[in-house]
């Protein structure tokens, strides 16, 4: 169950259209490494993940995404609204305005639609933590990609937040994954999957 | 900064201090500093919402009061410019 809050986690307030920078920042919507797929990864782990810590933050860093895909959508709308059909053309919005018009639908920069191959939920403790380290640290680098790009710091400042937030997730992904290897042999990490074996448990 | 804008300041830093704070708890359950730095979060967020609430509208669904017409409708959504960010 989750309640809606009328809010932003951080404020987004962009004065200047730029669709340009909208069609790259999109890819933190839809994209391999966007808040989407962030969201569907933790939240979809989080059945079979064995541990009461880690099955709560992968409730509440799931739900953390949620409002971080908000906040991008939030930046690609006010970057594209107002925006004459001159604009759409000069700027190469043209090929997204000409299927989605301004609404919002969740793609990569290349225009590759979101899917959910972009994640794994593996239902192995050790495998999915991993799978989340990685996750936290390519939206990083994405994030740090799209600052290379924009100036305008209307824009530059809710990217670092959202930025800064990967990494305070990677620190407890890393910290949650200690907490498993505890529960497990500690001659054999591998020696069996404690979110199926039920041996160990 | 007009009272809106503070009172909205106030609800986002309780409740980011908040979230980011849960978060570190569901990896260390038992650190008594940070329990009771979250309480603290929680108070500051609860009276900020509150006086929001009363002055400015509902944030969250369950906060709508009245009889007559349904407040929840009311612009600004969050995405919106002049939005509650």
């Amino acid at each position: 169950m989750w309640n809606y809050e009328k809010r932003l986690q951080y404020p987004v307030k962009i004065t200047q259209c730029n669709p340009q920078i909208a069609q790259v920042i999109i890819s933190q919507f839809g994209g391999p490494d966007g808040e989407l797929s962030a969201s569907m990864r933790y939240l979809s782990q989080r059945y079979t993940m064995p541990y009461k810590e880690c099955q709560a933050l992968l409730t509440d860093i799931g739900t953390e995404e949620l409002a971080h895909m908000e906040m991008i959508c939030a930046i690609v709308y006010q970057l594209t609204k107002d925006l004459t059909p001159e604009e759409i053309k000069a700027s190469g919005f043209d090929k997204y305005y000409v299927d989605h018009t301004l609404a919002l639908w969740p793609q990569a920069a290349g225009g590759i639609p979101f899917n959910a191959c972009e994640f794994q939920s593996k239902g192995d403790p050790i495998t999915d933590l991993t799978e989340n380290l990685a996750a936290e640290q390519k939206a990083r680098s994405t994030y740090d990609n799209i600052l290379r790009l924009v100036k305008d710091p209307e824009v530059c400042d809710p990217i670092r937040f959202l930025r800064a937030r990967e990494i305070v997730h990677f620190q407890r992904f890393g910290e949650a994954l200690g907490i498993v290897q505890e529960k497990l042999d500690s001659k054999n990490f591998y020696a069996f999957n404690p979110a199926f074996d039920k041996r160990g448990c | 900064m007009n009272e809106k804008q503070t009172l909205m300041k106030k609800i986002n830093e309780s409740s980011f201090a908040m979230n980011d704070t849960a978060l570190y708890l569901d990896t260390h359950p038992n650190d008594e500093s940070a329990l009771e730095y979250y309480q603290k979060c929680v108070s500051a967020r609860r009276e900020a919402t509150c006086l929001y609430n009363n002055k400015f509208g509902p944030l969250q669904i369950d906060q709508v009061e009245g009889t007559n017409h349904w407040h929840w409708i009311h612009d600004p959504w969050p995405w919106e410019t002049g939005g509650n960010c």
